[in-house]
């Protein structure tokens, strides 16, 4: 018995050290910002980022509506091709889905010249439609919605096919409902992935107006250090707020897939 | 948990949105406004001319003098930026600046609102007459001039140390302007009276502000407890959404009125109540020696003005009170005349 106090003593204080060393870089990020050089403990840096000039939070709106609307269009089509490549039969539907799982795993690197010359054709080279677009048909969403779908049993689909309902009305008032945290989770992936993107924007834009803020953030003067941890706390924001809410639905949505 | 973390998450959403609005108007506001001086060649012998500037282009701060102009910035600080010209680029001789590139035809800051920094937003301006107007002037030396240089000005009372001078003010104010084109001494203090009653006249629009502020905080917490039975009081938060953002646009339309005046304002931080304290010290501490009608009816105009700034306030959250107390029965009560309403229409037809 005491070596087993003992043994549990040691785990909580390692897992205690290895959350202090996590949670570092945060506490850093939050006590820097009322930290200054010349006067101490200030706010000053937070009056000037969410009071003295609307550069900050101008940059802030304009990154979450790009998000919000890559978030929405990955998850349209991701439900469509989803639920054709869990319900649906199809000739070539084997290959697609491999050719998916493929393209899943590529680095982000391999497609950003192909996606560079193909915007560049359709002439949305500088625009926000050369992050939307891209963004909006990535593998990752239809794979996770495609693993929701095939839980869904087939005898709750036939039910509703006999009872009369189209295509569409089992997707939206059947299988959605069913595959909810399956969405979800794609949709929460979706937006962090947005709200993080770094290589898209430097290779597609070349207006600095037009860059997100995560990529805006590094453009922020090096020795106003106080300054860049409170854009660091404003950029947190919306993935803390989206976690906090969903993450049981994103646990049940990468679970589920595996329930059969 | 959940339904928590999204009422926090509606609460900080809305401070955002909150503080880009306050952003907006506090940037404007805090824009120092400056009047431009471009160079002017000046020919010595035949073939050899110089560029000069008037020494009033040059600025004065604890750091030293400062020659400045504007140049347009770019990534984040994009927009019309202060720089300061290099020393060696610039001589003073007398009461004139000689510039060594005979081709710098830039635009010179030679009057600023606020005290000048660089990498600061600046703004040209122009100076207009706004009507009459009265300043007082702390420690003004022996006016060189005796006024001229403003036409109308006329010295209304004086005291051992300070001035009252009455005379067709200018728009913007420029305190580094009136200190020059009237002759007062460098370390001379101007204060516009009248820019000083517009700053008392904004006080009701901020409490205003800041009342629809709390009461949209108030409204949030009644929200959050209603929250709990949420199918219950789906009419109710329906309602208070529609209140909250009324509030908001309500608080939007008033930041747009409030015009604060830039020579009051100070340098880095509106919020820095330590400079009004200062500054309002100096000019009420003297103005009380003084028995002018523009000396009392500035000293008048900031209990006036704080008065109807307190009442707004009040009614605000008497307002928001009453409204919670009684919004169950006006909701439902408003709802059986719609109904009612309704069924008599579709009687009739």
């Amino acid at each position: 018995m005491r070596k087993r106090e003992k043994r549990h003593v040691w785990t909580t204080l390692f897992a205690g050290i290895v959350i202090f060393l996590c949670l570092v870089p945060f506490l850093v990020v939050f006590v820097g910002g009322f930290w200054q050089e010349e006067t101490g403990v200030s706010v000053q840096a937070y009056y000037d980022v969410f009071l003295g000039s609307p550069r900050y939070l101008f940059r802030f709106w304009r990154s979450l509506g790009l998000c919000l609307c890559i978030t929405v269009g990955q998850i349209i089509v991701s439900v469509m091709a989803g639920y054709g490549f869990a319900k649906c039969t199809f000739p070539g539907k084997g290959v697609m889905y491999f050719f998916l799982m493929i393209l899943m795993v590529l680095p982000l690197q391999v497609t950003l010249v192909p996606n560079y010359i193909m915007l560049d054709q359709m002439d949305l080279l500088g625009t926000d439609g050369a992050l939307i677009l891209p963004g909006i048909f990535v593998p990752l969403g239809t794979f996770i919605i495609t693993q929701s779908f095939r839980a869904v049993p087939d005898d709750v689909v036939d039910v509703a096919r006999l009872d009369g309902c189209g295509l569409w009305r089992i997707l939206l008032q059947v299988a959605v409902p069913i595959a909810k945290g399956g969405i979800v989770c794609a949709g929460l992936l979706a937006f962090l992935d947005a709200w993080n993107m770094v290589e898209q924007p430097i290779a597609y834009l070349k207006d600095f107006t037009k860059y997100p803020i995560s990529v805006a953030l590094a453009y922020v003067t090096p020795s106003e250090s106080a300054r860049q941890f409170v854009c660091c706390v404003l950029v947190m924001l919306p993935p803390l707020f989206l976690f906090s809410c969903f993450h049981r639905e994103m646990v049940e949505g990468i679970v589920f897939g595996e329930e059969k | 948990m959940k339904r928590k973390v999204v009422c926090v998450g509606i609460l900080v959403f809305w401070g955002l949105v909150v503080c880009t609005i306050l952003s907006v108007r506090i940037e404007e506001q805090m824009t120092i406004q400056a009047m431009k001086v471009e160079a002017k060649e000046e020919q010595i012998e035949p073939g050899y001319s110089r560029l000069m500037l008037p020494a009033d282009a040059l600025i004065q701060d604890e750091n030293g003098t400062h020659l400045y102009f504007a140049e347009t910035g770019d990534g984040w600080e994009e927009g019309n930026r202060v720089v300061e010209r290099d020393p060696y680029r610039y001589s003073v001789e007398g009461d004139r600046i000689v510039l060594f590139d005979s081709l710098d035809l830039t635009s010179y800051i030679q009057y600023a609102s606020k005290p000048v920094k660089v990498g600061e937003l600046i703004m040209w301006c122009r100076t207009y007459p706004k009507g009459e107007d009265c300043y007082l002037v702390l420690d003004p030396g022996e006016p060189d001039q005796s006024l001229e240089g403003w036409g109308t000005a006329s010295v209304t009372e004086e005291r051992d140390g300070a001035l009252l001078v009455s005379l067709e003010g200018k728009q913007p104010f420029l305190e580094s302007q009136a200190r020059s084109e009237l002759g007062f001494s460098k370390e001379s203090r101007v204060y516009s009276l009248g820019d000083v009653r517009k700053l008392f006249g904004t006080f009701p629009l901020l409490a205003g502000m800041a009342v629809l502020l709390i009461m949209t905080v108030i409204l949030w917490a009644h929200s959050l407890r209603l929250t709990r039975n949420l199918r219950e009081n789906r009419t109710l938060l329906a309602v208070n959404a529609v209140l909250g953002g009324g509030m908001l646009w309500l608080f939007r339309c008033l930041a747009d009125q409030v015009k604060l005046p830039s020579s009051l304002l100070p340098a880095e931080n509106i919020l820095e109540f330590g400079h009004y304290a200062e500054e309002f010290g100096a000019i009420f501490h003297e103005l009380e020696g003084f028995s002018a009608a523009a000396a009392s009816e500035t000293l008048r105009a900031l209990p006036v003005n704080l008065a109807l700034a307190g009442t707004v306030v009040l009614v605000g959250i008497v307002l928001i009170f009453v409204l919670i107390i009684f919004e169950r029965r006006i909701v439902s009560r408003v709802s059986e005349i719609i109904s009612a309403g309704m069924i008599h229409f579709r009687q009739n037809n």
